[in-house]
């Protein structure tokens, strides 16, 4: 059975191992541009990989929260409609906006995560560019989205 | 709501006591909270140790006035000790206190506002619970 706070914690875990990974990376740049003992940059890899790995870090995390999101949602749509297929993403912000099995959500909340999916998109498939949403309020905006959600629903195992 | 006995394989070693031990402290919890004047609900969260079967353990959600507070249980052991709970703000989901399990007694860590820098540690009881959730709440 789907629960909220399993998703809700692992959103954030999420942003803590990003957390960790851009601090130990940081670390290892700085280690290898001073040539310490023990920073070698791994075979076959340049000092750019890393350059680029520590640009690229956030966006992988990003998309891996909005994953965790919109799989709860998911989930959540087809319990509530019965339907087992699939929904784009921007159907199932919009769909969301109707439903209120918790708490009420800010007004805002909506657009706010829509920008998240938008700029997520950019980031997986590099058309239509979108201003960036830092992790940290990705984090934010997905929290109070998910106030709509009860505490637990009945999950394609159960049924 | 069920907890933490659903599944077909005995759990790992020590889920079974860590379970029993986050029974009490909810069940001391609710009672603090609600007799300072919070309502309280009782739900439950997924925990999946790597090479083990899920469980779940219990979450303790407090609302007062504009304040709600979510009790989280974190990790069944942290290096060198037992047990961690954090205390979230919610809706956003921002940790603002820790509760760690020392040798069978709970400390809240906590930094009180406005500008502390350091984190106080002190025995969990209903005195302490009740002055970090009013700290909390009052900046909410």
């Amino acid at each position: 059975m789907p629960k909220l706070y399993s998703v809700r914690f692992e959103i954030g875990e999420t942003l803590a191992e990003y957390k960790v990974a851009r601090a130990a990376l940081i670390r290892f740049q700085q280690g290898v541009q001073n040539a310490q003992h023990g920073f070698q940059p791994p075979k076959g890899t340049h000092p750019r990989h890393l350059d680029r790995a520590l640009e690229e870090l956030e966006g992988t995390y990003l998309i891996r929260m909005w994953a965790v999101f919109e799989a709860a949602w998911v989930s959540f749509w087809r319990h509530r409609t019965g339907n087992a297929g699939m929904i784009k993403a921007g159907n199932l912000i919009q769909w969301a906006k109707g439903v209120q099995e918790g708490h009420r959500a800010a007004e805002d909340v909506t657009d706010d995560v829509d920008r998240m999916r938008l700029y997520r998109n950019f980031l997986v498939h590099g058309d239509h560019p979108a201003p960036r949403v830092s992790i940290e309020d990705a984090k934010t905006h997905l929290n109070r989205h998910l106030v709509k959600l009860p505490d637990q629903w009945p999950g394609e195992d159960d049924e | 709501m069920a907890t933490g006995k659903a599944g077909t394989s005995s759990p790992p070693r020590g889920v079974d006591d860590w379970l029993d031990i986050l029974k009490d402290l909810m069940s001391n919890v609710k009672a603090w909270a609600e007799a300072a004047g919070w309502e309280t609900r009782l739900t439950g969260r997924d925990v999946n140790e790597r090479g083990f079967r899920r469980y779940e353990v219990p979450v303790l959600v407090l609302d007062r006035g504009e304040a709600e507070v979510s009790l989280v249980p974190v990790a069944r052991e942290v290096p060198g000790g037992g047990g961690l709970v954090d205390l979230y703000l919610m809706p956003d989901f921002d940790a603002v206190a820790s509760l760690y399990e020392e040798g069978g007694r709970w400390f809240l860590h906590y930094t009180f506002q406005p500008g502390r820098i350091e984190a106080e540690r002190f025995p969990l009881d209903e005195a302490s619970l009740s002055r970090v959730l009013n700290d909390i709440a009052a900046h909410a």
